[in-house]
């Protein structure tokens, strides 16, 4: 049965692997992929047994070491994580070029299903992982400990195991298991020292493990009616029998579908921290180290989002639950602006920029096109590409004033393009324009995209507003840019240092330019789904 | 057929060089960097002249069908389509003077940071080139959108006094607001022609009152651009504070996106009796502020806040040719774009030799500048003569041919948008009495000196190229096609 859909499917260029007509090539990669997660772990734990502390230093200096090349390749944790998620990059965009349709494959058991929604959202959190990695071996290296190193690991394989699941029991472990390593991450102080707010840092990570547990709670409640009422596990099941539901004529006279739909909303709307639920969110941002606040800016909402789209994508044929998303993105996009105005620390003002994001990413998913799903991905994937850029520039500014500043407002980045290199005050004004939405970058077509949608098919008036909105949140984005750049060397009175990006983080700036200019090649997709309007 | 194909390649090759140098940019030394701005623009200066020579002058609308091209590269889809007919020529000849004199002027006068500079000047040159060449709407949109971001950091980095912060947010936020409205029109062009190629748009009629809805956005939109008077407060102060070759930009070419986009949009659009009943109110918009534009002009003692006035009112004043919609009218109208594009940007360099010097603008400041820096002083006059539209000039031309098509379109109108031409005479004169032929001020006593190599070697070209197009007109006349 397999093989016609498969023939039917994928393959529509003349590659020279079209002879491979099988699931064989497919079942060799995911296998390779979880088999070297192993050796690595496997190795990792070799090395705890030796306890070689030399080699975690080979990254830099093997040479006045003496090591031999493949014991101190194979012993420094750091380096072999790095490989490993580069590996992973590497394979899953060959998985993407064989299989650039909808395919679904049937082995025993489970079922694997590769189209552009996996693949942008396994590339942007591989991607963010390589970066984490290197961050993590080039500026923190002295607060590491190995465990931390697990626990990366251990993230990564849940990571995996949750794309390739296709079960409601196999989700909740999965998100579990995420999260377990997130609560873990958000204890542990890896980060610089300039945050000595010991206190506030530790009641923030204890308010975001309480929240995250009870929502997580919230979503095994959601799970549970759903089997009950269902008697189904298998989320391809659960969608078909949805989309005949929810056509049919039968009224519903019990109503615990939609109850279970709005728990799971719910727990994914905390973790999102979308309106009503964002509280937790913004604190966490203003007293966590900032190495936890990159993972949170871009894994966690990149995962979670993929999860509603992708896995829970049954939600959306009902029009009761629109309605309610709408509503919740409309109102988390005048929270996040609202918020960032007042708000006066850089942290804060990413934090509710971050809100008002998801609520443009909510409001786009709650229109019924099947594009929009995509739509969604894309512009989350762009979002932390943009967030990637801004946090790699604020990590260089904020290490060099260690011993002097704290550099937690904006006001303290003053002038920071007089005395620093240049790449890093224009790689930071390139990420702040791409968070606006301005024309140079993709996220405007993704607005205008939104804003056509609304105008049509919601009102117009909700429209227009939200462009007058997104008008004004252009002014506190422009704060960062003015303090950056537009006031003199002589006005302002502190001390001045010279910072100097290092050629790694000058590689890592270029790096994400580099996609940056790869993703305008997005636009044409883009514009094809603003086709279906007509 | 071959003769397309020419045209076609280098068009890639115009637009491509900037972008290309923009990377080379990050390869390079400080001191190399200088260079690489200059070659760039003269190579785009070279093949767009010798573009000129394979234009065909002769057929109505040479527009071109790149699609085979570029599907073979694999390109996007809405760059499949470019536009090139007379206007967009016309503008892609004078973006092309004037970036190489640009480049010049940053060889000599950028103090710090002169890479980051140039990139940001490559990326606008880019994004100039593309936007009038392209023949999508939206795409146009987001080009000429795209300028924002190098031209506020290039008032906000470069600017000279601290006002500049309050300069670069009026310039961004006027922009941006009026180009919600355009967005709006976007949408509703797309939603009533189902295409956004302007091309589209000459052949397909829509319902009347959808072409009054989307061609009064589209105005007001590009209202601020041009800009007309509610929304021109912009412009002055973005002038004022922005560095010389921010100005030089500004005046000369970002300031006819407005014409461009109406030529493009609102025209096409519309039916014949749509636009003559909405001709009216558009040229008591243009004739008001061309004529207010003027009268400001005279009263102002910023050297940079009276040329600024004066570019209102001679855009103003060349969009009522625009708008008499008779043929000598609107190739009055072009030429007149184009002879303001040279004049001003001629006079704003012109300004900033003389900040330079002296780091003032104020005119009462200055005096007798004729006795120690008389090549200087003998430039300065020429254009100043110039933008008062002396014959033999090229703003002179189009003045004339405006005001040709404003006989048909009432008294009313004629006179009182003749008021403009005195009131620039008026200002230009007092600029030159107070400069150039008064008595030395006391205040006057240092950095005496008179322009160097460079400096008039760069404004020279403009000098050049206005007496050119004033004497032969019919170089480019021949082009515009109506």
């Amino acid at each position: 049965m397999y093989n016609s859909l498969i023939t039917n499917s994928y393959f529509k260029s003349n590659f020279s692997f079209s002879q491979i007509n099988d699931i064989s090539f497919l079942v060799f990669l995911l296998t390779s992929l979880f088999s070297l997660l192993l050796i690595f772990i496997f190795f990792i734990i070799l090395s705890k047994l030796y306890d070689i502390k030399v080699a975690n230093n080979y990254f830099y200096d093997f040479k006045k070491r003496g090591q031999i090349l493949g014991i101190a390749l194979f012993n420094s944790v750091g380096f072999n994580t790095l490989i490993f998620s580069l590996i992973c990059l590497f394979f899953s965009t060959l998985l993407n070029l064989f299989y650039n349709k909808d395919f679904i494959a049937f082995s025993k058991g489970t079922e694997l299903v590769f189209n552009s929604k996996v693949f942008f959202s396994q590339f942007t959190v591989l991607f963010v992982f390589f970066i984490f990695i290197f961050f993590i071996n080039t500026k923190f290296k002295s607060k590491l400990k190995y465990d931390f190193l697990y626990l990366l690991l251990l993230l990564l394989f849940f990571i995996f195991s949750l794309f390739l699941t296709n079960d409601l029991v196999g989700l909740f472990v999965c998100i579990e298991g995420v999260s377990f390593v997130l609560y873990t991450m958000s204890a542990i102080p890896l980060g610089n020292s300039y945050k000595f707010k010991k206190l506030a840092r530790i009641r923030a990570s204890i308010k975001y493990v309480m929240i995250s547990l009870f929502s997580s709670s919230l979503l095994v409640f959601g799970f549970s009616l759903l089997y009950i009422n269902t008697a189904l596990v298998n989320l391809n099941n659960l969608n078909i029998f949805f989309k005949y539901f929810s056509k049919s004529e039968i009224i519903c006279t019990y109503n615990s579908h939609y109850l279970s739909f709005i728990l799971i909303l719910v727990g994914i709307f905390f973790k999102l921290g979308i309106f009503p639920f964002h509280k937790w969110l913004v604190e966490s941002y203003l007293n966590l180290e900032n190495i936890t606040i990159f993972l949170f800016a871009t894994l966690t909402k990149i995962l979670f989002l993929f999860i509603l789209v992708n896995k829970l994508n049954f939600i959306f044929y009902f029009y009761e639950i629109k309605n309610f998303m709408v509503v919740a993105g409309v109102l988390s996009i005048f929270i996040g602006v609202a918020g960032a105005f007042i708000n006066s620390n850089i942290n804060g003002l990413l934090a509710y920029s971050s809100i008002a994001n998801i609520g443009y990413i909510i409001l786009l998913l709650s229109s019924s096109f099947s594009g929009s799903s995509v739509i969604a991905i894309i512009y989350m994937f762009y979002y932390s590409l943009s967030v990637l850029l801004f946090f790699i520039c604020l990590f260089n500014c904020q290490i060099s004033y260690v011993n002097n500043d704290y550099m937690v407002k904006i006001k303290d980045y003053k002038n920071i393009f007089y005395f620093s290199e240049y790449t890093f005050s224009s790689g930071l004004a390139l990420s702040v324009f791409s968070l606006m939405g301005l024309p140079p970058f993709v996220s405007f077509f993704i607005k205008i995209y939104l804003f056509s949608y609304l105008f049509f098919f919601k009102s117009i008036f909700l429209s227009f507003l939200i462009i007058s909105i997104s008008v004004m949140s252009f002014y506190y984005y422009l704060n960062i840019i003015r303090n950056l750049f537009f006031y003199n060397i002589y006005n302002s009175g502190k001390k001045k240092i010279w910072i100097n990006n290092s050629v790694l983080d000058k590689f890592l700036i270029y790096l994400i330019l580099f996609f940056f200019t790869i993703s305008s090649f997005l636009i044409p997709t883009v514009l094809s789904y603003i086709k279906i309007f007509y | 057929m071959q003769n397309m194909l020419i045209i076609i390649s280098f068009i890639t090759l115009i637009f491509s060089i900037p972008l290309n140098f923009i990377i080379v940019c990050f390869l390079n030394n400080l001191f190399y960097i200088k260079y690489l701005g200059l070659i760039s623009s003269s190579i785009t200066l070279l093949a767009t002249s010798i573009l000129f020579f394979f234009f065909d002058k002769s057929t109505n609308d040479l527009m071109l069908n790149s699609g085979n091209l570029f599907e073979q590269l694999g390109v996007a889809e809405i760059f499949n389509f470019f536009i090139f007919d007379s206007f967009s020529f016309i503008f892609l000849i004078l973006s092309a003077l004037i970036f190489p004199s640009i480049f010049l002027y940053n060889f000599e006068f950028v103090k710090f940071s002169s890479k980051f500079h140039t990139q940001l000047l490559l990326s606008i040159q880019f994004f100039i080139t593309i936007s009038f060449l392209t023949g999508n709407l939206l795409v146009f949109y987001f080009m000429f959108e795209a300028i924002i971001f190098p031209m506020f950091l290039l008032i906000g980095i470069w600017g000279s006094r601290s006002r500049k912060i309050h300069a670069a947010y009026q310039f961004f936020f006027f922009t941006v607001i009026s180009s919600i409205l355009i967005i709006l029109a976007i949408i509703l062009t797309y939603k009533n022609f189902g295409t956004l190629y302007f091309r589209d748009f000459y052949f397909i009629e829509i319902n009347e009152s959808d072409q009054y809805l989307i061609s009064i956005l589209f105005f007001f939109g590009f209202m601020a651009k041009i800009p007309s008077l509610p929304v021109h407060i912009w412009l002055p102060e973005a002038h004022v504070e922005a560095p010389t070759i921010g100005s030089v930009i500004l005046a000369a070419i970002l300031l006819k996106f407005g014409f461009y986009g109406i030529i493009r949009t609102v025209i096409p659009i519309c039916s014949s009796k749509v636009i003559y009943d909405l001709s009216p109110l558009f040229l008591t918009f243009f004739s008001i502020s061309a004529v207010y534009g003027s009268i400001m002009a005279v009263r102002q003692i910023d050297l940079k806040k009276i040329i600024a006035y004066s570019s209102v009112a001679h855009m103003n004043f060349a969009m009522l040719g625009l708008f008499t919609l008779s043929k000598t009218g609107i190739i009055g109208s072009t030429f007149l774009m184009f002879s303001h594009g040279l004049i001003s940007g001629s006079m704003f360099l012109c300004i900033g030799f003389l900040y330079e010097r002296f780091h003032n603008r104020n005119l009462m400041y200055y005096g007798g500048l004729v006795q120690f820096m008389p090549i200087f002083s003998s430039i300065f006059f020429f254009i100043m003569f110039s933008n008062m539209s002396l014959p033999g000039t090229c703003n002179f031309v189009g003045e004339f041919l405006v005001f040709l098509s404003l006989v048909n379109s009432g008294n009313f109108l004629l006179f009182f948008s003749l008021l403009t031409v005195l009131l620039v005479a008026i200002f230009c004169l007092v600029i030159l009495t107070k400069t150039i032929f008064y008595q030395i001020t006391g205040s006057l006593n240092n950095n005496l000196v008179d322009l160097s190599f460079i400096e008039f070697f760069l404004i020279i070209f403009f000098v050049f190229y206005i007496v050119l197009f004033g004497i032969f007109p019919n170089f480019l006349i021949k082009c515009i096609i109506v």
